[in-house]
């Protein structure tokens, strides 16, 4: 019966020769065995597949300089200096070793990364992620084991600076229509810290 | 105000911090925990107590990161700073062992103390500005420093915490199994998740060896529980 285990069709959950054996599969050890999962931050979808018309650095290329850019962008390789994405997503994948200060709408990682990142939207950090810099996000998830060392802001403040940030930039058009008796929200530069007991 | 009335306006306080909460991130907390893992905590509560007149305070966790703690925190107003020492002195370490190992030989290449690596270290970790933090989350690195770095990590969480700012930290009253990961759920919940391997060698401290190590704090408080997990509460 064992022989004609190991020499007829593989049964379900073993592996073939020459497939690549998946993480979670260890013959010498039963799935069940083991530590239990902590309790953690759902693995996001978002995280593990980078948008497919996202343009891509593959695991080999090395650039040095600013990208800057309104499309999605993955980056396996390696890149030092500044990205700029503006409204747009950035990945940076397992093999991706990023130095640079990223703004982007979106940042997930799962790789190196040594930089400030602010994202207009939120960031992810995956669990094989190692992220040294400071991060800025009104969502941030976080998987377990994800390394970060840094300061973090989240929720309500950093988007709020985020809109006066585009405030300031952008030129204050003002309605001569508008009533006189309608108060005029200005942009303030005082710095924003979530309020106690807000949310 | 009487201690005790003191005492009941901050569990007040910090009951409606918890009201307060947002729901989404408490209904992420609720549906994650191992029930098994909880641990109330006294030293919690009262750190907790100690910043909740704080307004944009700064935490300094020195933990495992844990979205969790982080979002406890940000909610409550907090900025937050993470720095996983554990993990930075071990990367010191086997990158200075590394190091020896490749030295070419040579009669001048002594090997350094654990006194000269500890201050080598502090040279580079816990480069903060001097009293840049209100609140301070060691947790139990503590039990896993080297000797020569305790005292100069206490030292520097004193420097580096705010005055009338505390520093919460845990010390094991036996060799744990495992090593643990921890993180708050509530204003008096902490979890206690086990991270896998068996735990290395841990030190365990005396009363008097704690109240010397924390000597230039203005008051030290410790809380026993059941789990021989001693809680520490150290103000500046």
């Amino acid at each position: 019966m064992w022989r004609k285990q190991s020499e007829g069709k593989p049964s379900p959950g073993s592996v073939a020769p020459g497939t690549i054996d998946s993480p979670s599969y260890s013959p010498s050890r039963p799935a069940s065995a083991g530590i239990p999962p902590l309790s953690s931050a759902p693995s996001s979808p978002a995280l593990s597949a980078p948008s497919p018309d996202a343009a891509a650095l593959t695991h080999g290329i090395r650039i040095r300089g600013d990208l800057t850019g309104k499309a999605d962008l993955f980056i396996d390789g390696e890149v030092e200096g500044a990205i700029r994405l503006g409204d747009s997503r950035l990945t940076v994948g397992p093999g991706g070793r990023v130095k640079a200060d990223i703004e982007a709408r979106e940042i997930a990682v799962r790789g190196h990364v040594e930089g400030n990142l602010r994202g207009s939207e939120r960031i992810l950090l995956g669990s094989s992620c190692r992220v040294r810099g400071d991060i800025e996000a009104p969502r941030i998830v976080m998987e377990e084991g994800a390394q970060f060392k840094g300061r973090v802001e989240m929720g309500p403040a950093a988007d709020v600076r985020e809109r006066q940030n585009a405030k300031r930039a952008a030129p204050v058009a003002v309605s001569p229509a508008a009533p006189s008796n309608v108060p005029v929200t200005t942009a303030v530069s005082v710095p924003v810290e979530v309020p106690r007991g807000s949310r | 105000m009487g201690e005790k009335s003191r005492w009941g306006s901050a569990v007040a306080r910090a009951a409606s911090h918890a009201r307060g909460a947002a729901p989404a991130v408490a209904a992420a907390g609720k549906a994650s925990h191992n029930s098994q893992n909880l641990r109330l905590s006294n030293g919690l509560k009262d750190f907790l107590w100690l910043i909740s007149d704080v307004e944009n305070g700064r935490l300094l966790d020195l933990g495992q990161l844990s979205q969790a703690t982080l979002s406890f925190f940000i909610e409550r107003g907090f900025r937050v700073t993470t720095d996983d020492m554990l993990r930075s002195w071990k990367e010191f370490r086997s990158a200075e062992e590394e190091k020896e190992r490749n030295a070419p030989p040579s009669d001048f290449n002594e090997p350094l103390t654990p006194e000269e690596i500890a201050q080598h270290f502090l040279e580079h970790s816990l480069q903060y500005p001097d009293g840049e933090f209100n609140a301070i989350l060691a947790w139990d690195i503590f039990d896993h420093l080297d000797a020569g770095l305790l005292a100069r990590v206490a030292s520097r969480l004193h420097d580096i915490a705010h005055p009338g700012g505390a520093v919460l930290a845990l010390f094991h009253s036996k060799q744990p199994e495992r090593s643990c990961r921890y993180r708050i759920v509530d204003n008096q919940t902490i979890e206690i998740a086990p991270t896998g391997p068996p735990s290395p060698h841990v030190r365990i401290f005396q009363n008097r060896e704690l109240l010397n190590l924390f000597g230039r704090f203005r008051s030290a408080k410790t809380f026993v529980g059941r789990d021989q997990l001693r809680e520490g509460l150290f103000i500046k």
